[in-house]
């Protein structure tokens, strides 16, 4: 097993030491661990993310395994312990905190105070108005990154990340849900979360350009 | 009379309130962020806010999937 010191190295190597010091020290909350959250918090934690905030009530069902970072021997656990196993295994050394509780509006800048960037990946649709509002009113300054329309199979170039406020960011195509024969798949969840975490990755940075 | 929703113009009723016109447009009050004039306005006053003559509105509609 590679050291801490080890890991560093080779992430500064490949990235940059002054950026990597910049992702080192970076905090970032993530608000539902499904398709979204899930692979946005992979895609953090392998280039050296400092610190996350993992929160999710649900569990773990077969019917996950479609699109979610998790294994068939992970089925029954809180989706909160089966990936903080998994990044672990990416990174043994990453900070990571867990909250197994169902998020509220009035809840979220309670838990998510000082994070650097709060990315929204919720499920439900009333549940992401309700985390942007938090943010706006009870986080002021914070990095968002949110997320609306990956259901399907439709064009890829469709999910886009539009900027809405200064460091407030919106991914996707704004309106495939789910529906019949439009089901969450993995391919187009997997863009919107890795356009989330790039997004994320650049807030770090200290990037905040319209598009 | 007129307001601005989403840098279009939309004629409406005076005393239209913001619930009643998310319902003429089909929208789900609960699954949209709403803006005013600049202010974020909380889902428990989207019953009793009233639309005023030449109100800028800025809806963001969300989808559920993640």
């Amino acid at each position: 097993m590679p050291d801490r010191k080890e890991i560093e190295d080779v992430l500064a190597m490949r990235h940059g030491a002054a950026i990597q010091a910049r992702i080192q020290q970076g905090v970032v909350g993530i608000m539902g661990l499904g398709g979204l959250g899930s692979a946005v918090a992979v895609a953090l934690v392998r280039i050296g993310i400092g610190k996350l905030l993992l929160a999710d009530y649900d569990v773990v069902e077969l019917s996950n395994l479609n699109r979610q970072y998790y294994f068939a021997d992970q089925i029954g656990l809180p989706k909160t312990v089966a990936l903080r196993g998994t990044l672990l295994r990416i990174n043994p050394y990453v900070c990571l905190e867990t909250i197994t509780e169902r998020l509220s509006e009035e809840r979220i800048p309670l838990l998510f105070k000082g994070v650097d960037v709060l990315v929204e990946c919720f499920d439900d649709p009333v549940m992401k108005p309700a985390a942007l509002r938090a943010a706006l009113t009870g986080l002021a300054g914070v990095g968002y990154v949110g997320a609306s329309g990956m259901a399907g199979f439709g064009d890829n170039n469709r999910i886009v990340t539009r900027r809405i406020y200064p460091r407030v960011y919106l991914v996707g195509d704004a309106e495939a849900e789910v529906g019949p024969n439009q089901g969450l798949m993995a391919p187009r969840v997997g863009i919107a979360a890795h356009h989330q975490a790039n997004q994320v990755l650049r807030l770090l940075l200290g990037v905040d350009e319209e598009s | 009379m007129q307001i601005i929703c989403n840098d279009e113009k939309k004629e409406i009723r005076p005393g239209t309130t913001l619930v009643a016109f998310l319902a003429g447009l089909g929208v789900k009050p609960d699954t949209v962020f709403v803006e005013c004039d600049g202010v974020i306005i909380k889902r428990d006053e989207y019953e009793t806010f009233v639309l005023t003559e030449g109100a800028r509105l800025e809806l963001i509609r969300f989808v559920g999937g993640g």
